[in-house]
């Protein structure tokens, strides 16, 4: 049982991550134009994708799941 | 001397190491004050090793140095470095803490109860931090060598001794010491690097862009091919590198594991967002005065700050090899003192362990120092991008499969790893000899043990019988854990 919810929990946040950062090269090569739009201060949207997006991405996800884990633990 | 400035610093940081694996050497006297400091070290101390671990040369001098050459296409080794941090989270973290062990070997010989695969997680996690070091060594040499005025030969066997005599005295608490200073010293480096090059754009992030917009698009070095497969192979890798693995074991639970990770996302997350401010402002500033990618922050902080700034960028420089590199040495040992040596000589008494652990890090330093001067003038980044490919091919299936698929053998496991690893490791080696142009190899590899490991598995052998106590133990709630043995 416990396997199973660790298994969903981890596999459903990890993959939404991987797509966030394994897409990027994809975009820049499928949607090169899209991407080198400039989103503001002279800062494109695959630049500003890859020098902030994926980090904050990842910290959203990183305190969520460990925030989650923690109460499940707690109240398990 | 070249730099007084500097050469003082650096002789400070000497001193700092060597104080604190002295006055640390009383508590490296069993094997586990040795290998994981006793399991004491809380969730920021760790954090902090972990990030000086993990923030290598190629971290502080390569990355800020691809991204000088090549924009855009250099900030993807910023991002993957970064990025691997949430997949060990998610995926690893809590599992191999609770579990408890020393060395990946452990983990899956505790996994499998097998010999052979003891042995291939020796044989992986030795490649892995060889490659790991070789970029360190040369690191050191070409920085000490072209700024204080020291032969190559001589920086790098000073490096690679003071290492070697703190792991030696100090073992895994000594280390963890050093390496939260040099944490703290390699971020405020950068960040005072960055400040200071984006006070010439009158701080605004928009004027530094524009006068580099052409290096702030993708292309000018990896085609689609070879970008995916370098951010697939970092953000694999880090779930997979022994020296950053075992610094898991050192917490003392498994919610200290977690938060470990939190804080170090976030201290290497705040780095790596600096490098390619400071590598875009070198562009912009040095124009293509740098002779090489791993001097481009040393000449930036000269031109921003002088000599002071230069002092400042060595010693960050030199705290990040230090650091790295111990973490290395650790993780070797642990390799052939505990993997190897515990195999051969079955209940050999605390204390001889001990011992042999001492002398296997004295011959791993001189190994490090031996191969730091055979490698001189690779690059730093691309050579640490090779051995995050290397590990994310052996280790990163093997431990994925083992901690959530219960339907894996021992020959499943084996197999996969020997796949991974050797597959990896041809394929880098046929690149470097131009016989193909796919540089990281583990778009390829990856998949490929993963597929191994399945289908081995489904054909050959069966489970080990105890393998759901195994998944009960690496996943169930620690208080659970704890309720059931009272009961």
């Amino acid at each position: 049982m416990y396997v199973r919810k660790e298994f969903r929990k981890s596999f459903s946040l990890g993959l939404i991550f991987l797509v966030v950062t394994l897409i990027l090269p994809i975009l820049n090569r499928f949607a090169g134009g899209f991407m080198l739009k400039n989103l503001f201060g002279g800062m494109s949207i695959t630049y500003a994708y890859s020098v902030i997006l994926v980090y904050v991405v990842a910290w959203i996800i990183t305190i969520y799941y460990v925030i989650r884990t923690d109460k499940e633990e707690e109240t398990h | 001397m070249e730099q007084p400035i500097a050469t003082l610093m650096v002789g400070l940081i000497v001193l700092i190491s060597v104080t604190v694996a002295f006055l640390s050497r009383k508590l490296a006297r069993s094997t586990s004050e040795f290998y994981v400091a006793g399991r004491g070290i809380g969730a920021l101390q760790n954090a902090l090793a972990l990030s000086g671990d993990y923030m290598s040369a190629a971290s502080f001098l390569g990355v800020a140095g691809l991204v000088w050459a090549y924009g855009y296409d250099g900030i993807w080794y910023a991002a993957g470095f970064f990025a691997g941090w949430l997949v060990l989270l998610l995926f690893l973290a809590s599992p191999i803490r609770r579990f408890g062990a020393y060395t990946i070997a452990d983990f899956v010989s505790g996994r499998f109860h097998s010999k052979p695969l003891r042995l291939v997680a020796m044989v992986g996690t030795l490649l892995v931090s060889l490659f790991y070091i070789v970029p360190q060594m040369v690191g050191a040499g070409e920085l000490l060598g072209l700024l204080l005025g020291w032969e190559y030969i001589v920086a790098v066997v000073m490096a690679g001794s003071l290492i070697t005599v703190y792991v030696v005295l100090g073992g895994m608490r000594a280390t963890t010491y050093n390496q939260i200073i040099q944490c703290v010293l390699l971020w405020t480096a950068m960040f005072v690097v960055m400040t200071l090059a984006i006070g010439k754009f009158n701080f605004s992030y928009s004027s530094l862009l524009g006068t580099v917009a052409e290096y702030t698009e993708p292309g000018r070095w990896l085609d689609f091919k070879n970008s995916f497969a370098l951010i697939f192979g970092l953000v694999l890798g880090t779930a997979g590198l022994p020296h950053v693995l075992i610094r898991f074991y050192t917490n003392p639970s498994g919610r200290s594991a977690r938060w470990t990770t939190v804080w170090t996302l976030f201290i290497i997350g705040t780095f790596y967002m600096m490098t390619p401010v400071v590598g875009l402002s070198a562009r912009s500033l040095l124009g293509d005065t740098p002779s090489t990618t791993n001097l481009v922050l040393p000449l930036l902080a000269q031109h921003v700050g002088g000599e002071w700034m230069i002092g400042v960028v060595i010693a960050g420089a030199f705290a990040a090899i230090l650091s790295t590199v111990a973490g290395l040495v650790i993780a070797s040992t642990g390799a052939i003192a505990h993997d190897l040596f515990t195999m051969l000589v079955p209940g050999a008494s605390d204390k001889r362990q001990v011992l042999v652990a001492k002398l296997t890090s004295l011959g791993v330093g001189i190994i490090a120092i031996v191969t730091g001067l055979l490698f001189r003038g690779y690059n730093v980044a691309f050579l640490v991008g090779l051995a995050f490919a290397i590990a994310a091919s052996t280790f990163f299936p093997v431990l994925m499969m083992g901690v959530w698929w219960k339907g894996t053998t021992e020959q499943g496991a084996v197999a996969g790893m020997i796949v991974g690893m050797v597959g990896s490791a041809l394929m880098i080696a046929t690149n470097l000899m131009n016989l193909h142009t796919l540089q990281n190899p583990s778009i390829l590899t990856v998949p490929a043990a993963f597929i191994t490991i399945y289908v081995v598995s489904k054909f050959v052998g069966r489970p080990p019988q105890d393998t759901m106590e195994f998944m009960h133990r690496v996943h169930m709630p620690e208080k659970a854990i704890e309720e059931a043995a009272g009961d």
